[in-house]
C-alpha cells in the first residue's frame, strides 16, 4: 500500500466525518478536530488491515482509539468527548458487507436447489461481519470514557485524594 | 442560602429541562445523569431519577429532607445536535461555579433550546460529500463518487421534507432510502460492471443511526440498561428501515 492512496483515503475519511458532523449539527470550533479523527480512524483501520488482521479488530481498535483522542480533544474544543467521537467513527461503518449481505437475502428467497448452501455461507458471513464490526465501533468509542473518567478528570477519587492530603498537611 | 419550598421547585423544573433538551438532542443517559448531578449538588440537593426514552421522573429534596419535589417530563423525539450538548454542558460548568439564580438558567436554557442548525444547503452538500468520501473509501471509482453525491444529496432532501411535513420517523428513513437506491440502482442497471456497485452500498449511509447504536452501548455499559436496549432496538429498527427501502429498489430494478 503506498502513501498517497493511504493519505486519499484519510481524506475521504475526514470528509465523511465532517458530512455527520454538520448533520449532526456540532459547534463550529470542533469541525477542524472531527476532520483529522476523521483521516486518523480510516488510515489506522487501513494500516491494520494492511498488516493482515481481521476487520473486526482492525475497526475496534481504530474507534478505540478515536475514543482515547477525542476525550484529549474534549478539553481544547470545550466540548463534551461525544460530539468529537461519534461523527468520525461512522467512516468506520461497514457499507460494503451490510450491502452484500442485503443481496445475499434477496438471492436466497429466490434460488433453489445446490446454490443454496454457497450463497447462504457468503450472507451469513457479511451479515455478521458488519453486525460485530458496528458493535466493536460501538464498544471501542465507548470504552475510554468508561476507564479513564468517571464525571470528569477533577472528580475521580484519586484527584481527590490528593486533594484531601494537601489540605491535611 | 435560604431555602424554601419555592427554590425546590424551581430547582426541579430547571433539572428536568436540562435533561429533556439533553435527550432529545443525542447525549448518552450517564451523562445526562452526570449533569443533572453536578446542577443539583451546587444547590445542596439530592436527585433521584428514573430514565426512560420518552419520560422522566425526577425526585429533588435538599439534603436535610425538609423539602421535596417530584414530577414527570415528556421528551420530544430525537433530534440529535449537539450544539445544545456543548451548550449544556458549559452551562453546567458555568452553575457549578456561580450558582446563579435558577429563573436566570432557565432563560439561557430556552436560548440553547433554540440555537439554530448550520444553514440547510450547507449541510445537504457537506452530508452529500460525505456520501462520495465513503464511495471512495469501499473502493468506487470518481464517477460513481460523482453518483453517491448526487444521491445522498437527493435523499437527504428527501428525508428533511417529508419530516417537515409531519411523517413518522421511520416512514421518512424508508422513503429516504428509498429515493438514494433509485437514483444509484438506475446508474447501476445502465452500467453494470464499472464499479456503481460501491455508489449503491454507500448512497443509504448518510441514515445510519450512529447516535443511538454508539449510545446503547455506552449505556449498557455504564449499567443503564433499560434503555440501553431500547436506543438498541430504534437502532436496529432503522437500520432495518434502510434495509427495506434498499430491497425495494432492488426489487424493482431487478439486479
Amino acid at each position: 500500500m503506498d502513501i498517497l492512496q493511504l493519505v486519499w483515503f484519510g481524506c475521504l475519511g475526514g470528509i465523511a466525518a465532517l458530512g455527520f458532523a454538520m448533520l449532526f449539527n456540532v459547534p463550529k470550533r470542533t469541525l477542524i478536530y472531527i476532520f483529522f479523527l476523521g483521516c486518523l480512524g480510516i488510515v489506522v483501520k487501513k494500516l491494520i488491515l494492511f498488516t493482515g488482521f481481521e476487520i473486526f479488530f482492525a475497526s475496534f481498535a481504530a474507534a478505540t482509539l478515536i475514543g482515547v483522542f477525542s476525550m484529549f480533544v474534549a478539553h481544547r474544543g470545550h466540548a463534551p468527548p461525544l460530539v468529537f467521537s461519534i461523527p468520525s467513527v461512522i467512516p468506520l461503518v461497514p457499507g460494503s458487507y451490510f450491502y452484500k449481505f442485503m443481496i445475499g437475502v434477496i438471492e436466497l428467497i429466490g434460488v433453489e436447489g445446490t446454490g443454496f448452501t454457497t450463497i447462504f455461507n457468503e450472507t451469513v458471513n457479511n451479515g455478521l461481519s458488519a453486525i460485530f464490526v458496528i458493535m466493536g465501533l460501538s464498544v471501542g468509542v465507548s470504552l475510554p470514557n468508561l476507564i479513564f473518567r468517571k464525571e470528569s478528570f477533577h472528580e475521580t477519587s484519586f484527584f481527590k485524594m490528593v486533594k484531601k492530603k494537601n489540605k491535611q498537611e | 442560602m435560604e431555602y424554601s419550598q419555592k427554590h425546590i421547585n424551581r430547582l426541579g423544573s430547571v433539572l428536568l429541562e436540562t435533561a429533556a433538551v439533553l435527550q432529545s438532542s443525542g447525549a448518552s443517559t450517564s451523562r445526562i445523569h452526570m449533569t443533572l448531578n453536578r446542577i443539583a449538588t451546587t444547590y445542596n440537593c439530592d436527585i433521584d431519577v428514573m430514565f426512560t426514552l420518552r419520560t422522566l421522573v425526577l425526585t429533588v429534596s435538599h439534603v436535610d429532607h425538609e423539602y421535596e419535589y417530584t414530577s414527570a417530563k415528556q421528551i420530544p423525539p430525537i433530534g440529535v445536535n449537539f450544539s445544545k450538548v456543548t451548550a449544556i454542558s458549559q452551562l453546567s460548568w458555568r452553575i457549578k461555579k456561580n450558582a446563579p439564580k435558577q429563573s436566570e438558567i432557565l432563560l439561557e436554557l430556552e436560548t440553547i433550546d433554540n440555537t439554530s442548525h448550520h444553514p440547510r444547503w450547507l449541510v445537504v452538500m457537506a452530508v452529500g460529500l460525505a456520501g462520495a468520501g465513503f464511495c471512495g473509501i469501499t473502493g468506487g471509482p470518481l464517477v460513481a463518487m460523482l453518483v453517491a453525491f448526487v444521491a445522498t444529496c437527493l435523499g437527504l432532501l428527501t428525508r428533511q421534507e417529508l419530516h417537515k411535513k409531519g411523517f413518522n420517523f421511520y416512514i421518512c428513513v424508508f422513503l429516504a432510502a428509498f429515493v438514494a437506491c433509485l437514483v444509484t440502482g438506475g446508474v447501476l442497471k445502465l452500467y453494470p460492471n464499472q464499479g456503481f456497485q460501491a455508489a449503491f452500498a454507500t448512497s443509504v449511509l448518510f441514515l445510519i443511526p450512529g447516535v443511538p447504536l454508539i449510545n446503547s452501548f455506552s449505556d449498557l455499559l455504564a449499567g443503564y440498561t433499560l434503555n440501553g436496549f431500547a436506543r438498541f432496538v430504534v437502532g436496529l429498527f432503522t437500520v432495518f428501515m434502510i434495509a427495506l427501502g434498499l430491497i425495494l429498489a432492488l426489487t424493482l430494478y431487478h439486479i
